[in-house]
C-alpha cells in the first residue's frame, strides 16, 4: 500500500450512498471526506487540504454539479484537482463533456472502475 | 129707267126756262136761292133740282166742286152727278124721295166730277114747298169733304203707323231682350246664373216677377232663380224656396213642366190661387205677392221640358198679350237650347276632363312599382272622378277563395273601414258577384244594391251604401279583381260616366297585371340574390347556433315580424333563435316559449311540421283562430303582445330529415304569406339547414379533432410523465442499488483477497437497508401503476385506530431520533372503526417520514381524535413549510414543493396518501405558513363509504 496522498471527496446528497463509497475506499486505504452537495464541498475546500480526487453527484440540492464546477472554477488550485463525475444518468455523460471533469463513472458504481479512476489520480 | 129718259131730254135743252110747267117754281125758287145769295157761295154746291130731280140752278160752288159750268148741267138730272153704281141703285130716286117725304136727306159718299175724278161729298137735300106744300123741287147742298176725309184718312193712317211703329219697337225691344238674353244665356256655361240674370232681364220690361225652375238630372224641379219689381216681392219670392214641389203642391210651373206646354192665367182670382196652394204658409206668401195673371212657358230643348220659365202681373195691373206670350216662349225656347248646350259642353267638358284624369291616371299608373301602388292611383283618380266616398281596390287570393283588398281611401262614415279588407267570393254582393260574371254593376240607389243581391243586407246592415260602382278588373279574360266605388247618395250614373270608369278599371287592370308580374319578377330576383346571400352568411358560419342566429336575423323583418326557431332535441325540440321587428318584444316570444312549448300529437304545429315535413300555412289568422289556439288567457294575452296575424312554418330540411322548424309570423306590418312565400321559405330554410348540418359536422368534426389533441396531448403527457417517471425512477432505483452494489462488491473483493473485513456487520445491515429501500421504491412504483389503473383495491377490517397510529410512530421513532425531531402522539384509546389497516398505515407512514424529511429536526406533534362519525389525524411539524401555490399541488402525482433531490423519493408519497384516503370516503388536506411548518389533516369516516372500490 502506497503512502495515502490527499483524501478523496466524496460529494452526494444519498447519505446511503456517501457511506457506500467511503466505506469501500476506506477498506482499500483511501482516505475519504463527505460533502452532501456542491455547497458543502465549497466549503470543505475552503477549509482543508486539497483532496486528491472528488467524487461529485451530479443531481444535487441545493447545488448542484454544474453549479459546483462554476464556483470551483474560481477556487485556488482546482485545476490540480481533479473531479470524476458520477451520474445515474447516461445522457447526463455528454451533456458533460468538456466542463473539467477527468472522468465519468455511472451509477450503479462498477468497483473496479472506481479503483481504476482512484489509481489514476491518487495513485 | 125715267132718269134716263130725264137725261136725254135735259140733254136736248141747255138754257134757262126751257121747261115752262117749271118756271114758276123755278122762280120761286131763284127767289129764294138769290134770297140765300146762293149764287156767290163757293164753298158749297147748291143746286136747286125741280121735282123730277132736273138740276135747275147751278152755283158757283157746284161749278168749283164739280167741274160743270152751267150752261153744260142745268136741265140735266142730277144724277150725272152720281157714280155709275149708286145711280143703278137707285139711290138718286131713293134720295129725292126720302127728302120729299122727310123733308131732308143726308148723306156722305163719293160723287162724280166732270173729269170723272170722285170726291167725297156730303150731301143735303132738302125738298122746297110752296104754301100749300106743293112740291116745288129740291135744293140740293154739297160739301166737298174730300179734304176731310183725307185728313181723316190721314190722321187714320198717322195712327195706324203710329200704332204699326208701337209694334215694332215693341218688335224690336222683344227682340233687343231676346238677342241679350241669347247673349247672356250663351256666354256662359253656368245656366243658374244665367237664368238668374235672365229673370232679373226680365222684371220689370215683361214681367212684375219671374221665376225659374229647373229640372235635375234625377228629376226634382228646383227653384233656381226668381227677380221682382220691388225688393218686397223679391223677397217673398225667396221665401218660397222654403217649399219645395212636392206631390201634393202644384204649380203652373209644374204643370209646364208636366206637359211640355205654356200655361197661361189671365186672372189670378182666389179660385186660380186656391188651385195652386193649399192654405198654408206657402199661399199667404203667394198672397202677398198678389199676382194678377202669370204666364209660365217651357225652357224646351231636343222635345225635353228642363224647366219653366214663370213671369207674373201683379202691381203694375199689366196684362198679357198674345205677343208677350210668343216673346216668353221664344225666350223659353232660346233658355231651353241654352241649358242644352251648357249640359252637353258640361258633358264635353267632363270627357275633356276625364280624358285629362285617365291620361293622370295612366301617368300615375306609369310610375307605379307595385301592384298597391297601381291600386292607389286608380281609386285616387277613380275617387276623385266619380266624387265618390270610398274607391277600393280588390284582388282575388292566390287561392280564389277571396277577395283581399288592395287598396282603400275614404269612408262611409266617421270611423267607418274603407270597405272591408277580405270578403268571400262566393258571397252575393256586387263585388263579388263583378269577379265571378266578369262584368259591371252600376247600382244607382240601395233599392237596387238589394233588390239584385242577396248578401247586399248582410254587409251593409246601416245602408251606409246607397249607390255603388263594381268595375270588374279583367286582364287576358280573367277577372283578377275588382274595383270598387261606393256612395253614400244614390246618383245616377251616365252613358259617359260608365264608358269613363270602364276605361278606368280596364287602365287599373292592365297596371295592376303589369305590377304584379313586376313585383314577382322583382321578388323573385330579389328572393334569388338573397338566398345567395344567405348561402354565403350561413356558410361562413361554423357554428349552428349561428346560422339560426344568421337565419332568423335575415328573416326578420324582410319576410315577416317575427320567428323563432325549433330545432329537434330527441323526443323534445329547443328553440334556439328568435328574432322580433321590435327588440322589445323578444322576451315575450321566449316568455311563450317556455311557458307553452310546442306539443306532440296536434294536427298542426311544430311537431306536425317536424313529422310530416311538411310546411304549414296560415294566411290569415282570425282573431277567432288565435282565441282558440290559445291555452288561456295569458297564453292569448303573449300572441296578441307578439302579433300574429299570418304565420308560414316551414321545416328545415336536410339530407331526407327535418331538423328542426322555422316558425314566421306577420304582424302588425300586415305582412301576409302565400303559397309563393313558403316556396320561397322553404329554400330559405333548406340552406340554412344544410348549412346547420354542415356546421354541425363541421362542429363534430371539430370536438373530434380537440378530443383527439387531448388523447394526444394526454398521452403526450402521459408519455412525458412515464418519461420523467422513468428517469426519477431510474435514478432514484439506482441510488440505494448503487449503495448496495457497492457494499457487496466490495465485501466480495476483500473476501476473494482475503482482505481483513472491518466493519462487517455494519455494512451488512446498510446493504441490507439500501435492498430496503429498493423495496419501498418498487412498493411505491407498484402502487402508483395499480392506481393510476384504477386497480387500488381496499380490504376493509375493524380494528382500533389508535393502536395502529401509535405503532406506526413507534416505528419511526429511532429514525425520528436520529432527525433529532421527537414525535409526540395524542391518541385516544378505543376508537374503532372499519379501514384498510395497510392502506392506512401507509398513509400515516408517508405523512410521518415527510415531517421528519421537512421538520428541519423540530418535534413533530401525531395526533388522533374522533369526531361525530369520523376520525381526525392530524400530524404537525415545525419544518420549512409549503408555499401557499403549492399547497394543492402536493397531492397531484410527481408533485413535490422542494426539489426531488434533495429529499430522495418518487414525489408520489401523498398523491398515494390522497389516493387511499379517498377511496376509503375521508379526504386529506393540509395547511400551512412558509418557514414554520405544516399541518396534514386526515379525516376518514368511521365506516367506508363504499368497501370495494
Amino acid at each position: 500500500m502506497t503512502e495515502p496522498k490527499g483524501p478523496v471527496l466524496v460529494v452526494d446528497d444519498d447519505a446511503d450512498v456517501r457511506e457506500a463509497i467511503r466505506d469501500t475506499l476506506e477498506q482499500e486505504g483511501y482516505v475519504a471526506a463527505e460533502a452532501r452537495d456542491g455547497g458543502e464541498a465549497l466549503s470543505y475546500l475552503r477549509s482543508n487540504a486539497a483532496p486528491s480526487l472528488i467524487l461529485l453527484d451530479w443531481n444535487m440540492a441545493p447545488m448542484n454539479a454544474p453549479q459546483f464546477m462554476e464556483e470551483f472554477a474560481n477556487h485556488p488550485g482546482s485545476d490540480d484537482i481533479p473531479v470524476v463525475l458520477l451520474t445515474a444518468d447516461a445522457r447526463v455523460e455528454q451533456k458533460a463533456q468538456g466542463k473539467g471533469y477527468v472522468g465519468f463513472i455511472k451509477k450503479p458504481v462498477k468497483l473496479q472502475l472506481l479503483f481504476d479512476m482512484l489509481q489514476r489520480y491518487c495513485a | 129707267m125715267s132718269a134716263k129718259a130725264h137725261g136725254e131730254s135735259s140733254a136736248s135743252t141747255g138754257e134757262r126756262g126751257v121747261f115752262p110747267q117749271q118756271d114758276d117754281s123755278r122762280r120761286q125758287l131763284e127767289e129764294r136761292g138769290l134770297l140765300l145769295g146762293i149764287d156767290a157761295v163757293e164753298d158749297y154746291a147748291i143746286i136747286l133740282l125741280d121735282p123730277e130731280g132736273r138740276i135747275l140752278t147751278w152755283n158757283r160752288g157746284a161749278q168749283r166742286i164739280k167741274g160743270y159750268e152751267a150752261h153744260e148741267i142745268i136741265g140735266q138730272h142730277f144724277s150725272r152727278l152720281y157714280p155709275p153704281d149708286d145711280v143703278r141703285s137707285g139711290q138718286c130716286d131713293q134720295e129725292l124721295e126720302f127728302a120729299s117725304r122727310e123733308g131732308r136727306f143726308e148723306d156722305e159718299g163719293w160723287r162724280l166730277r166732270k173729269d170723272g175724278t170722285r170726291f167725297w161729298a156730303n150731301v143735303i137735300i132738302t125738298a122746297v114747298r110752296d104754301g100749300e106744300r106743293n112740291l116745288l123741287g129740291f135744293v140740293k147742298v154739297t160739301r166737298d169733304l174730300t179734304e176731310r176725309v183725307k185728313a181723316e184718312e190721314n190722321a187714320r193712317r198717322l195712327s195706324a203707323e203710329k200704332a204699326a211703329h208701337a209694334a215694332s219697337e215693341a218688335s224690336l225691344k222683344a227682340t233687343t231682350f231676346l238677342a241679350r238674353a241669347s247673349e247672356m244665356l250663351a256666354s256662359t256655361l253656368d245656366y243658374e246664373s244665367t237664368l238668374r240674370a235672365v229673370a232679373r232681364l226680365v222684371v220689370p220690361a215683361l214681367a212684375d216677377n219671374c221665376v225659374v225652375d229647373f229640372v235635375d238630372g234625377d228629376g226634382t224641379v228646383r227653384r233656381v232663380a226668381e227677380a221682382a219689381a220691388t225688393p218686397r216681392n223679391e223677397a217673398l219670392l225667396r221665401e218660397l224656396r222654403r217649399f219645395p214641389p212636392g206631390p201634393t203642391r202644384r204649380s203652373p210651373a209644374l204643370e209646364v213642366i208636366g206637359t211640355g206646354k205654356t200655361v197661361y192665367i189671365p186672372k189670378f182670382d182666389s179660385a186660380a190661387l186656391d188651385n195652386i196652394t193649399a192654405g198654408d204658409e206657402y199661399s199667404e206668401i203667394v198672397r202677398q205677392i198678389a199676382p194678377r195673371s202669370s204666364v209660365s212657358v217651357p225652357l224646351r230643348a231636343d222635345g225635353r221640358t228642363l224647366g219653366a220659365i214663370t213671369f207674373g202681373m201683379a202691381e203694375s195691373g199689366r196684362s198679357y198679350g198674345k205677343t208677350d206670350i210668343e216673346l216668353a216662349e221664344e225666350l223659353g225656347r232660346r233658355g231651353g237650347a241654352a241649358i242644352q248646350n251648357s249640359l252637353l259642353f258640361r258633358v264635353q267638358i267632363r270627357a275633356t276632363e276625364r280624358t285629362a284624369r285617365l291620361q293622370r291616371t295612366t301617368a300615375a299608373l306609369a310610375e307605379a312599382r307595385t301592384a298597391e301602388e297601381a291600386g292607389r292611383a286608380v281609386i285616387e283618380q277613380a275617387r276623385e272622378a266619380f266624387a265618390a266616398n270610398t274607391a277600393a281596390v280588390y284582388l282575388v287570393d292566390k287561392d280564389g277563395r277571396d277577395l283581399r283588398r288592395l287598396a282603400a281611401i275614404g269612408h262611409l262614415g266617421e270611423g267607418t273601414e274603407p270597405e272591408f279588407p277580405l270578403l268571400p267570393l262566393s258571397m252575393d254582393v256586387p263585388a263579388a258577384r263583378s269577379v265571378r260574371d266578369r262584368r259591371d254593376y252600376f247600382l244607382e240607389s240601395r233599392e237596387q244594391v238589394l233588390e239584385r243581391f242577396s248578401d247586399a243586407r248582410s254587409v251593409d246592415s246601416s245602408g251606409s251604401v246607397q249607390a255603388t260602382v263594381n268595375l270588374a278588373l279583367v286582364v287576358k279574360g280573367n277577372a283578377i279583381g275588382v274595383l270598387v266605388l261606393s256612395f253614400a247618395v244614390a246618383r245616377r250614373f251616365s252613358q259617359e260616366d260608365r264608358h269613363f270608369a270602364e276605361a278606368m278599371a280596364q287602365q287599373c287592370a292592365q297596371a295592376i297585371d303589369r305590377a304584379l308580374l313586376l313585383e314577382r319578377e322583382r321578388k323573385n330576383a330579389e328572393r334569388s340574390a338573397f338566398l345567395a346571400r344567405a348561402g354565403e352568411r350561413f356558410a361562413s358560419s361554423l357554428d349552428p347556433e349561428k346560422v339560426l342566429q344568421d337565419l332568423v336575423q335575415l328573416v326578420v323583418p324582410t319576410f315577416g315580424d317575427w320567428c323563432a326557431v325549433e330545432l329537434v332535441d330527441g323526443d323534445s325540440t329547443r328553440c334556439l333563435a328568435v328574432a322580433h321587428v321590435d327588440p322589445d318584444k323578444v322576451k315575450f316570444a321566449w316568455e311563450v316559449r317556455r311557458k307553452y312549448p310546442p306539443e306532440r300529437h296536434q294536427d298542426r304545429g311544430t311537431f306536425h311540421v317536424i313529422d310530416t315535413g311538411m310546411p304549414e300555412l296560415y294566411a290569415d289568422i282570425p282573431a277567432q283562430l288565435l282565441e282558440q289556439a290559445a291555452k288561456n288567457e295569458e297564453h292569448l294575452e303573449l300572441l296578441r303582445k307578439l302579433g300574429m296575424r299570418s304565420a308560414a312554418l316551414v321545416p328545415l330540411w336536410a339530407s331526407g330529415r327535418t331538423l328542426g322548424v322555422i316558425s314566421l309570423y306577420g304582424a302588425e306590418s300586415g305582412h301576409a304569406y302565400d303559397q309563393g312565400d313558403i316556396e320561397f321559405l322553404m329554400e330559405l330554410a333548406h340552406r340554412a339547414a344544410l348549412a346547420l348540418e354542415r356546421s354541425r359536422f363541421l362542429e363534430a368534426e371539430q370536438a373530434a379533432r380537440i378530443e383527439a389533441e387531448r388523447a394526444a396531448e394526454r398521452l403526450t403527457e402521459a408519455l412525458r410523465i412515464r418519461e420523467d417517471f422513468l428517469a426519477i425512477a431510474g435514478h432514484e432505483l439506482k441510488t440505494p442499488l448503487s449503495a448496495l452494489l457497492l457494499h457487496i462488491q466490495s465485501l466480495e473483493r476483500a473476501v476473494r483477497a482475503n482482505m481483513p473485513l472491518t466493519k462487517l456487520d455494519e455494512r451488512l445491515e446498510k446493504a441490507s437497508h439500501a435492498g430496503l429501500r429498493l423495496e419501498n421504491l418498487i412498493n411505491e412504483m407498484l402502487d402508483f401503476s395499480r392506481i393510476a389503473a384504477g386497480r387500488l383495491r381496499l380490504e376493509p377490517e375493524t380494528f382500533e385506530l389508535g393502536a395502529l397510529v401509535r405503532e406506526t410512530v413507534e416505528r419511526f421513532s429511532e429514525q425520528a431520533m436520529r432527525a433529532r425531531a421527537p414525535i409526540s402522539l395524542q391518541a385516544p384509546p378505543d376508537v374503532v372503526g372499519v379501514w384498510d389497516r395497510l392502506r392506512i398505515d401507509q398513509v400515516l407512514s408517508n405523512l410521518i417520514a415527510n415531517a421528519i424529511k421537512y421538520g428541519r429536526g423540530k418535534p413533530i406533534d401525531v395526533s388522533l381524535a374522533a369526531e361525530a362519525d369520523e376520525v381526525v389525524i392530524r400530524v404537525v411539524d415545525r419544518g420549512i413549510g409549503i408555499e401557499p401555490n403549492q399547497q394543492k399541488k402536493i397531492f397531484d402525482r410527481f408533485e413535490r414543493a422542494v426539489g426531488a433531490r434533495e429529499f430522495g423519493g418518487f414525489g408520489l408519497g401523498l398523491w398515494i396518501s390522497r389516493q387511499i384516503v379517498e377511496a376509503s370516503g375521508g379526504r386529506i388536506e393540509v395547511a400551512s405558513t412558509l418557514g414554520q411548518g405544516s399541518t396534514f389533516t386526515v379525516r376518514l369516516p368511521m365506516q367506508p363509504k363504499d368497501h370495494h372500490d
